[in-house]
Protein backbone atom coordinates (compact mmCIF):
# COMPACT_ATOMS: atom_id res chain seq x y z
CA UNK A 1 0.00 0.00 0.00
CA UNK A 2 1.21 3.22 -0.87
CA UNK A 3 -1.51 5.65 1.17
CA UNK A 4 -1.35 9.27 -0.46
CA UNK A 5 2.53 8.64 -1.13
CA UNK A 6 2.69 12.49 -2.31
CA UNK A 7 1.87 13.80 0.62
CA UNK A 8 4.28 12.23 2.62
CA UNK A 9 6.74 13.41 -0.30
CA UNK A 10 5.57 16.97 0.56
CA UNK A 11 6.56 16.90 4.62
CA UNK A 12 10.59 16.59 3.32
CA UNK A 13 11.64 13.78 5.50
CA UNK A 14 9.05 10.52 5.91
CA UNK A 15 7.01 10.89 8.51
CA UNK A 16 4.09 8.65 9.41
CA UNK A 17 1.68 8.10 6.49
CA UNK A 18 -1.57 9.80 7.57
CA UNK A 19 -1.56 11.34 10.66
CA UNK A 20 1.08 13.82 9.17
CA UNK A 21 -1.24 15.18 6.60
CA UNK A 22 -4.11 15.94 8.98
CA UNK A 23 -1.76 18.35 11.49
CA UNK A 24 0.75 19.59 9.46
CA UNK A 25 4.05 19.88 12.06
CA UNK A 26 4.25 23.56 12.96
CA UNK A 27 7.43 24.87 12.15
CA UNK A 28 10.00 25.44 15.51
CA UNK A 29 9.11 29.58 14.65
CA UNK A 30 5.05 29.09 15.49
CA UNK A 31 5.49 26.35 18.18
CA UNK A 32 4.96 28.33 21.14
CA UNK A 33 4.17 31.77 19.48
CA UNK A 34 0.66 31.74 20.89
CA UNK A 35 2.45 31.66 24.77
CA UNK A 36 4.95 33.57 23.64
CA UNK A 37 3.23 36.27 22.68
CA UNK A 38 0.61 36.31 25.64
CA UNK A 39 3.84 36.58 27.96
CA UNK A 40 5.36 39.12 25.82
CA UNK A 41 2.15 41.27 26.48
CA UNK A 42 1.88 40.59 29.98
CA UNK A 43 5.42 42.34 30.29
CA UNK A 44 4.49 45.02 28.36
CA UNK A 45 1.22 45.97 30.08
CA UNK A 46 3.62 45.66 33.60
CA UNK A 47 7.06 48.10 31.61
CA UNK A 48 4.28 50.86 31.01
CA UNK A 49 2.27 50.82 34.04
CA UNK A 50 5.75 50.97 36.30
CA UNK A 51 6.89 53.47 33.76
CA UNK A 52 4.05 55.77 33.39
CA UNK A 53 3.37 55.26 37.52
CA UNK A 54 -0.47 54.45 36.24
CA UNK A 55 -0.71 53.38 39.92
CA UNK A 56 -1.54 49.93 39.02
CA UNK A 57 -4.39 50.87 36.83
CA UNK A 58 -3.51 49.11 33.64
CA UNK A 59 -3.62 45.59 35.36
CA UNK A 60 -6.99 45.01 34.04
CA UNK A 61 -5.48 44.52 30.54
CA UNK A 62 -3.75 41.63 31.89
CA UNK A 63 -6.73 40.09 31.31
CA UNK A 64 -6.09 40.12 27.50
CA UNK A 65 -3.46 37.93 27.82
CA UNK A 66 -5.19 34.73 29.13
CA UNK A 67 -7.79 34.84 26.66
CA UNK A 68 -5.59 35.60 23.88
CA UNK A 69 -3.64 32.24 24.57
CA UNK A 70 -7.25 30.30 25.42
CA UNK A 71 -7.61 31.11 21.46
CA UNK A 72 -4.73 29.88 19.96
CA UNK A 73 -2.82 27.80 22.73
CA UNK A 74 -3.27 24.66 24.78
CA UNK A 75 -5.54 24.57 27.97
CA UNK A 76 -1.87 24.00 29.97
CA UNK A 77 -0.22 26.75 28.41
CA UNK A 78 -3.11 29.06 28.97
CA UNK A 79 -2.41 28.08 32.51
CA UNK A 80 0.53 29.16 32.65
CA UNK A 81 -0.09 32.13 30.97
CA UNK A 82 -3.08 32.95 32.89
CA UNK A 83 -0.67 32.24 36.45
CA UNK A 84 2.20 34.43 34.96
CA UNK A 85 -1.06 37.13 34.93
CA UNK A 86 -2.13 36.65 37.77
CA UNK A 87 1.53 37.39 39.40
CA UNK A 88 1.87 40.55 37.24
CA UNK A 89 -1.01 41.69 38.57
CA UNK A 90 -0.34 41.20 42.01
CA UNK A 91 3.50 42.46 41.55
CA UNK A 92 2.25 45.46 40.01
CA UNK A 93 0.94 46.77 43.46
CA UNK A 94 4.79 47.16 44.53
CA UNK A 95 6.13 50.17 42.80
CA UNK A 96 3.52 51.92 43.70
CA UNK A 97 2.58 51.00 47.52
CA UNK A 98 -0.83 49.61 46.39
CA UNK A 99 -0.49 46.02 47.12
CA UNK A 100 -3.06 45.19 49.25
CA UNK A 101 -6.14 48.21 48.90
CA UNK A 102 -9.23 47.24 48.13
CA UNK A 103 -8.85 49.02 44.60
CA UNK A 104 -5.84 46.58 43.68
CA UNK A 105 -7.35 43.52 45.23
CA UNK A 106 -10.60 44.40 42.94
CA UNK A 107 -8.72 44.27 39.83
CA UNK A 108 -6.19 41.58 41.04
CA UNK A 109 -9.71 39.23 41.31
CA UNK A 110 -11.18 40.27 37.74
CA UNK A 111 -7.62 38.98 36.04
CA UNK A 112 -7.96 35.95 38.08
CA UNK A 113 -11.85 35.37 36.78
CA UNK A 114 -10.70 36.08 33.35
CA UNK A 115 -7.57 33.92 34.25
CA UNK A 116 -9.74 30.71 35.04
CA UNK A 117 -12.59 31.09 32.26
CA UNK A 118 -9.80 31.15 29.86
CA UNK A 119 -8.48 28.27 30.89
CA UNK A 120 -11.91 26.75 30.76
CA UNK A 121 -12.58 27.87 26.96
CA UNK A 122 -8.86 26.72 25.93
CA UNK A 123 -10.33 23.28 27.02
CA UNK A 124 -13.56 23.63 25.26
CA UNK A 125 -11.77 24.62 22.59
CA UNK A 126 -8.91 21.92 22.03
CA UNK A 127 -11.56 19.44 22.79
CA UNK A 128 -13.91 20.30 20.07
CA UNK A 129 -11.35 20.79 17.42
CA UNK A 130 -10.12 16.96 18.30
CA UNK A 131 -13.27 15.65 17.87
CA UNK A 132 -13.90 17.66 13.99
CA UNK A 133 -9.93 16.48 13.15
CA UNK A 134 -10.73 12.77 14.26
CA UNK A 135 -14.21 12.65 12.15
CA UNK A 136 -12.21 13.88 9.43
CA UNK A 137 -9.69 11.00 10.09
CA UNK A 138 -12.34 8.31 9.94
CA UNK A 139 -13.63 9.66 6.27
CA UNK A 140 -10.06 10.25 5.50
CA UNK A 141 -8.95 6.21 6.28
CA UNK A 142 -12.17 5.16 5.25
CA UNK A 143 -11.93 6.61 2.01
CA UNK A 144 -8.70 5.13 1.46
CA UNK A 145 -9.09 1.64 2.64
CA UNK A 146 -11.89 1.39 -0.27
CA UNK A 147 -10.10 2.56 -2.62
CA UNK A 148 -7.51 -0.47 -3.87
CA UNK A 149 -4.31 0.02 -5.16
CA UNK A 150 -4.14 -0.98 -8.78
CA UNK A 151 -2.26 -3.61 -10.02
CA UNK A 152 1.04 -1.77 -11.39
CA UNK A 153 1.41 -3.43 -14.88
CA UNK A 154 -1.88 -5.19 -16.77
CA UNK A 155 -2.96 -6.56 -20.08
CA UNK A 156 0.13 -5.06 -21.57
CA UNK A 157 -0.62 -1.47 -19.65
CA UNK A 158 1.61 0.39 -16.77
CA UNK A 159 -0.96 1.92 -14.01
CA UNK A 160 -0.32 4.23 -10.99
CA UNK A 161 -2.85 6.04 -9.00
CA UNK A 162 -3.29 8.36 -6.41
CA UNK A 163 -6.05 9.42 -3.85
CA UNK A 164 -5.63 13.47 -2.81
CA UNK A 165 -8.24 13.82 0.38
CA UNK A 166 -9.54 17.11 0.66
CA UNK A 167 -7.78 18.78 4.10
CA UNK A 168 -10.79 20.07 5.20
CA UNK A 169 -13.50 18.29 6.61
CA UNK A 170 -16.14 19.21 4.98
CA UNK A 171 -14.29 19.07 1.65
CA UNK A 172 -13.83 14.93 1.93
CA UNK A 173 -16.37 13.17 -0.60
CA UNK A 174 -16.39 10.48 -2.61
CA UNK A 175 -14.20 10.36 -5.50
CA UNK A 176 -13.28 6.84 -6.98
CA UNK A 177 -11.58 4.46 -9.20
CA UNK A 178 -11.23 0.72 -10.03
CA UNK A 179 -9.54 -1.09 -12.22
CA UNK A 180 -10.28 -4.64 -13.60
CA UNK A 181 -8.05 -6.31 -15.40
CA UNK A 182 -9.26 -9.32 -18.10
CA UNK A 183 -6.66 -10.86 -19.86
CA UNK A 184 -5.54 -8.93 -22.82
CA UNK A 185 -8.53 -6.14 -21.77
CA UNK A 186 -8.58 -3.52 -18.74
CA UNK A 187 -11.25 -1.71 -17.61
CA UNK A 188 -11.45 1.50 -15.79
CA UNK A 189 -13.77 3.67 -14.06
CA UNK A 190 -12.61 6.81 -12.91
CA UNK A 191 -15.63 8.76 -10.70
CA UNK A 192 -17.04 11.48 -8.34
CA UNK A 193 -19.83 10.94 -6.17
CA UNK A 194 -22.24 14.47 -6.02
CA UNK A 195 -21.68 15.46 -2.00
CA UNK A 196 -19.61 14.98 0.70
CA UNK A 197 -18.63 13.14 3.80
CA UNK A 198 -19.29 9.33 5.09
CA UNK A 199 -22.67 8.98 2.95
CA UNK A 200 -20.65 9.41 0.17
CA UNK A 201 -17.51 7.50 0.91
CA UNK A 202 -19.92 4.78 1.13
CA UNK A 203 -21.61 4.97 -2.05
CA UNK A 204 -18.41 5.59 -3.69
CA UNK A 205 -16.96 1.96 -2.19
CA UNK A 206 -20.36 0.75 -3.25
CA UNK A 207 -19.88 1.57 -6.87
CA UNK A 208 -16.45 0.65 -7.10
CA UNK A 209 -17.71 -2.65 -6.01
CA UNK A 210 -20.18 -3.08 -8.11
CA UNK A 211 -18.01 -2.16 -11.00
CA UNK A 212 -15.34 -5.18 -10.32
CA UNK A 213 -18.18 -7.33 -10.26
CA UNK A 214 -20.56 -5.95 -13.63
CA UNK A 215 -16.75 -5.34 -15.06
CA UNK A 216 -16.39 -8.74 -15.22
CA UNK A 217 -19.50 -10.14 -16.35
CA UNK A 218 -20.87 -7.97 -19.03
CA UNK A 219 -19.09 -7.37 -22.73
CA UNK A 220 -20.59 -4.35 -23.60
CA UNK A 221 -19.09 -1.21 -21.54
CA UNK A 222 -22.58 0.80 -22.24
CA UNK A 223 -24.58 -1.94 -19.68
CA UNK A 224 -21.52 -1.62 -17.37
CA UNK A 225 -22.75 1.92 -17.33
CA UNK A 226 -26.40 0.31 -17.03
CA UNK A 227 -25.67 -1.11 -13.55
CA UNK A 228 -24.25 1.31 -12.14
CA UNK A 229 -27.19 3.33 -13.03
CA UNK A 230 -29.59 0.60 -11.51
CA UNK A 231 -27.30 0.40 -8.48
CA UNK A 232 -27.02 4.39 -7.78
CA UNK A 233 -30.85 5.17 -8.15
CA UNK A 234 -31.75 2.42 -5.40
CA UNK A 235 -29.95 4.89 -3.10
CA UNK A 236 -31.83 7.23 -0.62
CA UNK A 237 -31.90 10.72 -1.20
CA UNK A 238 -30.62 13.11 1.01
CA UNK A 239 -32.78 16.14 2.14
CA UNK A 240 -31.10 18.84 0.41
CA UNK A 241 -29.16 16.81 -2.50
CA UNK A 242 -29.63 14.43 -5.34
CA UNK A 243 -27.61 11.17 -5.34
CA UNK A 244 -25.37 10.96 -8.06
CA UNK A 245 -22.27 9.99 -9.47
CA UNK A 246 -20.42 11.31 -12.58
CA UNK A 247 -18.04 8.79 -14.29
CA UNK A 248 -16.20 7.67 -17.32
CA UNK A 249 -15.90 4.19 -18.15
CA UNK A 250 -12.66 3.02 -20.06
CA UNK A 251 -11.97 0.28 -22.27
CA UNK A 252 -8.08 0.00 -23.37
CA UNK A 253 -7.57 -3.40 -25.58
CA UNK A 254 -4.36 -3.03 -27.33
CA UNK A 255 -4.55 0.45 -29.03
CA UNK A 256 -7.79 0.95 -28.63
CA UNK A 257 -9.14 3.21 -26.03
CA UNK A 258 -13.16 2.80 -25.72
CA UNK A 259 -14.91 5.26 -23.39
CA UNK A 260 -18.63 5.51 -22.21
CA UNK A 261 -19.12 9.08 -20.72
CA UNK A 262 -21.48 9.63 -17.63
CA UNK A 263 -21.20 13.37 -17.02
CA UNK A 264 -17.11 13.03 -16.04
CA UNK A 265 -14.23 14.98 -17.15
CA UNK A 266 -12.46 13.67 -20.26
CA UNK A 267 -9.44 12.06 -19.73
CA UNK A 268 -6.14 13.79 -21.11
CA UNK A 269 -4.37 11.86 -23.98
CA UNK A 270 -0.41 12.70 -23.43
CA UNK A 271 1.24 11.53 -26.95
CA UNK A 272 4.67 10.49 -26.66
CA UNK A 273 5.57 13.59 -28.98
CA UNK A 274 4.76 15.20 -25.68
CA UNK A 275 1.61 16.84 -27.12
CA UNK A 276 -1.73 16.66 -24.77
CA UNK A 277 -5.18 16.59 -25.54
CA UNK A 278 -8.09 15.99 -24.65
CA UNK A 279 -9.55 12.22 -25.52
CA UNK A 280 -12.47 12.29 -27.83
CA UNK A 281 -15.50 11.03 -26.04
CA UNK A 282 -19.21 11.08 -27.10
CA UNK A 283 -21.18 13.81 -25.54
CA UNK A 284 -21.92 13.13 -22.00
CA UNK A 285 -24.22 11.63 -20.82
CA UNK A 286 -26.46 12.15 -17.27
CA UNK A 287 -24.42 10.84 -14.48
CA UNK A 288 -25.02 7.40 -13.04
CA UNK A 289 -28.14 7.34 -11.11
CA UNK A 290 -29.96 9.79 -13.07
CA UNK A 291 -31.09 7.49 -15.79
CA UNK A 292 -31.81 8.45 -18.78
CA UNK A 293 -30.08 7.15 -22.07
CA UNK A 294 -26.79 5.68 -22.43
CA UNK A 295 -24.87 6.78 -26.12
CA UNK A 296 -22.72 3.36 -26.82
CA UNK A 297 -19.01 3.50 -26.17
CA UNK A 298 -16.60 5.96 -28.32
CA UNK A 299 -13.63 4.61 -29.28
CA UNK A 300 -10.02 6.29 -29.67
CA UNK A 301 -6.69 5.21 -30.33
CA UNK A 302 -3.25 5.31 -28.55
CA UNK A 303 0.25 4.20 -29.26
CA UNK A 304 2.47 2.36 -27.33
CA UNK A 305 4.24 5.35 -25.43
CA UNK A 306 0.88 6.92 -24.68
CA UNK A 307 -0.13 8.17 -21.58
CA UNK A 308 -3.96 8.51 -20.77
CA UNK A 309 -4.65 10.63 -17.13
CA UNK A 310 -8.15 9.74 -15.58
CA UNK A 311 -9.05 12.65 -12.99
CA UNK A 312 -11.70 14.22 -11.47
CA UNK A 313 -12.78 18.03 -11.06
CA UNK A 314 -11.14 18.70 -8.29
CA UNK A 315 -7.69 19.17 -10.16
CA UNK A 316 -9.31 21.17 -13.03
CA UNK A 317 -11.14 23.28 -10.17
CA UNK A 318 -8.20 23.89 -7.55
CA UNK A 319 -7.74 27.37 -7.89
CA UNK A 320 -4.99 29.71 -6.35
CA UNK A 321 -5.08 32.89 -4.31
CA UNK A 322 -6.75 34.51 -7.04
CA UNK A 323 -9.24 32.15 -7.73
CA UNK A 324 -8.00 31.30 -11.14
CA UNK A 325 -8.08 27.24 -11.90
CA UNK A 326 -5.18 25.08 -12.47
CA UNK A 327 -4.39 25.04 -15.99
CA UNK A 328 -3.90 21.71 -18.03
CA UNK A 329 -1.22 23.39 -19.46
CA UNK A 330 0.31 22.90 -16.75
CA UNK A 331 0.07 18.80 -17.15
CA UNK A 332 2.15 18.86 -20.27
CA UNK A 333 5.59 19.27 -17.95
CA UNK A 334 4.26 16.33 -15.20
CA UNK A 335 3.41 14.03 -17.92
CA UNK A 336 6.64 13.86 -19.45
CA UNK A 337 8.71 12.33 -16.18
CA UNK A 338 10.17 8.79 -16.72
CA UNK A 339 7.61 6.95 -14.92
CA UNK A 340 4.01 7.12 -14.38
CA UNK A 341 4.47 7.29 -10.63
CA UNK A 342 6.78 10.09 -10.96
CA UNK A 343 4.29 11.76 -13.27
CA UNK A 344 1.34 11.54 -10.63
CA UNK A 345 3.82 12.65 -8.14
CA UNK A 346 4.69 15.30 -10.29
CA UNK A 347 0.94 16.39 -10.75
CA UNK A 348 0.83 16.64 -7.39
CA UNK A 349 3.48 19.07 -6.56
CA UNK A 350 2.16 21.22 -9.48
CA UNK A 351 -1.21 21.36 -7.54
CA UNK A 352 0.13 22.04 -4.52
CA UNK A 353 2.53 24.80 -5.97
CA UNK A 354 -0.78 25.99 -7.36
CA UNK A 355 -3.30 26.14 -4.81
CA UNK A 356 -0.59 27.39 -2.25
CA UNK A 357 -1.36 24.79 0.37
CA UNK A 358 -3.72 21.40 0.26
CA UNK A 359 -6.36 21.53 -1.64
CA UNK A 360 -10.29 22.35 -1.10
CA UNK A 361 -11.67 18.89 -2.92
CA UNK A 362 -10.63 15.19 -3.40
CA UNK A 363 -7.97 14.55 -5.88
CA UNK A 364 -8.26 11.11 -7.58
CA UNK A 365 -5.68 10.83 -10.70
CA UNK A 366 -4.86 7.24 -12.22
CA UNK A 367 -2.48 7.37 -15.34
CA UNK A 368 -2.19 4.69 -17.66
CA UNK A 369 0.73 3.95 -20.38
CA UNK A 370 0.92 1.40 -22.93
CA UNK A 371 3.41 -0.69 -23.11
CA UNK A 372 5.32 -2.28 -25.97
CA UNK A 373 4.24 -6.22 -26.41
CA UNK A 374 7.01 -8.32 -25.28
CA UNK A 375 6.43 -11.98 -27.37
CA UNK B 1 -16.45 34.06 -2.88
CA UNK B 2 -20.07 34.46 -1.97
CA UNK B 3 -23.38 34.00 -3.38
CA UNK B 4 -26.24 36.74 -3.22
CA UNK B 5 -29.91 35.19 -3.71
CA UNK B 6 -32.62 37.72 -4.53
CA UNK B 7 -35.94 36.61 -4.68
CA UNK B 8 -38.66 37.87 -6.35
CA UNK B 9 -42.20 37.29 -6.80
CA UNK B 10 -44.47 37.94 -9.85
CA UNK B 11 -47.74 36.29 -10.10
CA UNK B 12 -47.59 32.31 -9.83
CA UNK B 13 -43.81 32.26 -10.77
CA UNK B 14 -40.81 32.75 -8.24
CA UNK B 15 -37.71 34.54 -10.24
CA UNK B 16 -34.78 33.98 -8.30
CA UNK B 17 -31.36 35.80 -9.22
CA UNK B 18 -28.33 34.37 -8.30
CA UNK B 19 -25.17 36.14 -8.11
CA UNK B 20 -21.77 34.54 -7.43
CA UNK B 21 -20.88 31.07 -7.10
CA UNK B 22 -22.71 28.03 -6.36
CA UNK B 23 -20.32 25.81 -4.15
CA UNK B 24 -20.18 23.22 -1.20
CA UNK B 25 -20.73 26.70 1.16
CA UNK B 26 -23.57 28.27 -0.82
CA UNK B 27 -25.64 25.83 -2.39
CA UNK B 28 -27.63 25.63 1.02
CA UNK B 29 -29.22 29.09 0.18
CA UNK B 30 -30.15 28.36 -3.45
CA UNK B 31 -32.10 25.27 -1.64
CA UNK B 32 -33.42 27.30 1.02
CA UNK B 33 -35.05 29.88 -1.68
CA UNK B 34 -36.57 27.77 -3.70
CA UNK B 35 -38.05 25.34 -0.93
CA UNK B 36 -38.83 29.09 0.56
CA UNK B 37 -40.86 29.91 -2.57
CA UNK B 38 -42.69 26.80 -2.61
CA UNK B 39 -43.77 27.45 0.58
CA UNK B 40 -46.25 30.01 -0.63
CA UNK B 41 -49.95 28.51 -1.87
CA UNK B 42 -49.78 30.39 -5.03
CA UNK B 43 -45.99 29.71 -6.51
CA UNK B 44 -45.51 26.97 -9.24
CA UNK B 45 -43.01 27.79 -11.14
CA UNK B 46 -39.52 28.62 -10.23
CA UNK B 47 -37.54 30.89 -12.29
CA UNK B 48 -33.57 30.66 -11.76
CA UNK B 49 -31.58 33.53 -13.43
CA UNK B 50 -28.26 32.46 -13.92
CA UNK B 51 -27.10 35.69 -15.84
CA UNK B 52 -24.12 36.50 -12.29
CA UNK B 53 -23.32 33.37 -11.73
CA UNK B 54 -20.11 32.31 -12.78
CA UNK B 55 -19.06 29.42 -11.51
CA UNK B 56 -20.81 25.88 -10.30
CA UNK B 57 -19.14 23.13 -8.44
CA UNK B 58 -20.66 19.42 -8.30
CA UNK B 59 -22.81 20.23 -4.97
CA UNK B 60 -24.23 23.02 -6.78
CA UNK B 61 -25.10 20.42 -9.37
CA UNK B 62 -27.02 18.52 -7.10
CA UNK B 63 -28.90 20.82 -5.46
CA UNK B 64 -30.07 21.79 -8.88
CA UNK B 65 -31.00 18.34 -9.63
CA UNK B 66 -32.83 18.49 -6.10
CA UNK B 67 -34.63 22.25 -6.55
CA UNK B 68 -36.26 20.18 -9.82
CA UNK B 69 -37.59 17.54 -7.87
CA UNK B 70 -38.51 19.46 -5.31
CA UNK B 71 -40.26 21.70 -7.96
CA UNK B 72 -42.05 19.22 -10.12
CA UNK B 73 -43.38 17.12 -7.07
CA UNK B 74 -45.37 20.52 -6.60
CA UNK B 75 -46.25 20.25 -10.45
CA UNK B 76 -44.45 23.22 -11.28
CA UNK B 77 -40.95 23.58 -13.43
CA UNK B 78 -38.05 25.04 -12.67
CA UNK B 79 -36.61 26.74 -15.19
CA UNK B 80 -32.71 28.36 -15.61
CA UNK B 81 -32.48 31.04 -17.35
CA UNK B 82 -29.31 33.29 -19.09
CA UNK B 83 -27.14 30.27 -18.45
CA UNK B 84 -23.35 32.33 -18.54
CA UNK B 85 -21.54 30.39 -21.39
CA UNK B 86 -18.72 28.89 -18.66
CA UNK B 87 -21.99 27.67 -16.37
CA UNK B 88 -23.50 26.41 -19.89
CA UNK B 89 -20.52 24.41 -20.30
CA UNK B 90 -19.57 22.69 -16.92
CA UNK B 91 -23.66 21.83 -16.69
CA UNK B 92 -23.04 20.12 -20.50
CA UNK B 93 -19.97 18.11 -19.21
CA UNK B 94 -21.81 17.03 -16.47
CA UNK B 95 -23.95 15.38 -18.50
CA UNK B 96 -26.94 17.55 -16.81
CA UNK B 97 -27.97 20.19 -19.25
CA UNK B 98 -30.83 17.97 -20.93
CA UNK B 99 -32.50 17.91 -17.68
CA UNK B 100 -31.77 20.90 -16.10
CA UNK B 101 -32.87 22.93 -19.14
CA UNK B 102 -35.60 21.19 -20.52
CA UNK B 103 -33.94 18.56 -23.21
CA UNK B 104 -33.48 21.26 -26.05
CA UNK B 105 -30.39 20.92 -26.20
CA UNK B 106 -29.45 17.55 -24.85
CA UNK B 107 -27.00 16.64 -26.99
CA UNK B 108 -25.39 20.17 -28.39
CA UNK B 109 -22.74 21.03 -27.22
CA UNK B 110 -21.89 24.70 -26.72
CA UNK B 111 -19.97 26.29 -29.28
CA UNK B 112 -16.85 27.38 -28.15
Amino acid sequence: MRPNPPVDRSEGKAPPARSSFADAAPSRWTRWLGLRLAIGFVAVVLLIDVAAGTHAVLIGFLALAPLFAAAVESPRRTAVVSATATTAAVAAGLPSGMLGSLDHLLRVAVVIAVSLMAVYVARARTGREQRLRRMAEIVRTTQAAILREPPQCAAGVELAARYVAAYEEAGVGGDLYEVVADQDRLRIIVGDVCGKGLAAVRLASAVAGAFRQSAIIRSDLTQVARDLDDLVAREPTPARAATFVTAVLVELRGGEIGTVNCGHPAPILRHCSGELEELKVSPPDRPLGLGGPRTPECVARWDVGDRLLLLTDGLLEARDSERRFFPTSALRACLAEPSVDQCLDAVWDAVHRHVGGEPHDDIALLLAERRPVVR
Amino acid sequence: MELTVDTMQVGAVTRIRLVGEMDLATSGLVHDAVIAALARDSVHDVILDFADLTFIDSTGMGTLVACQRAVTVRGGTLRLEHLAHFVRRQLFAAGLLGLLCGGEDDQAAPSN
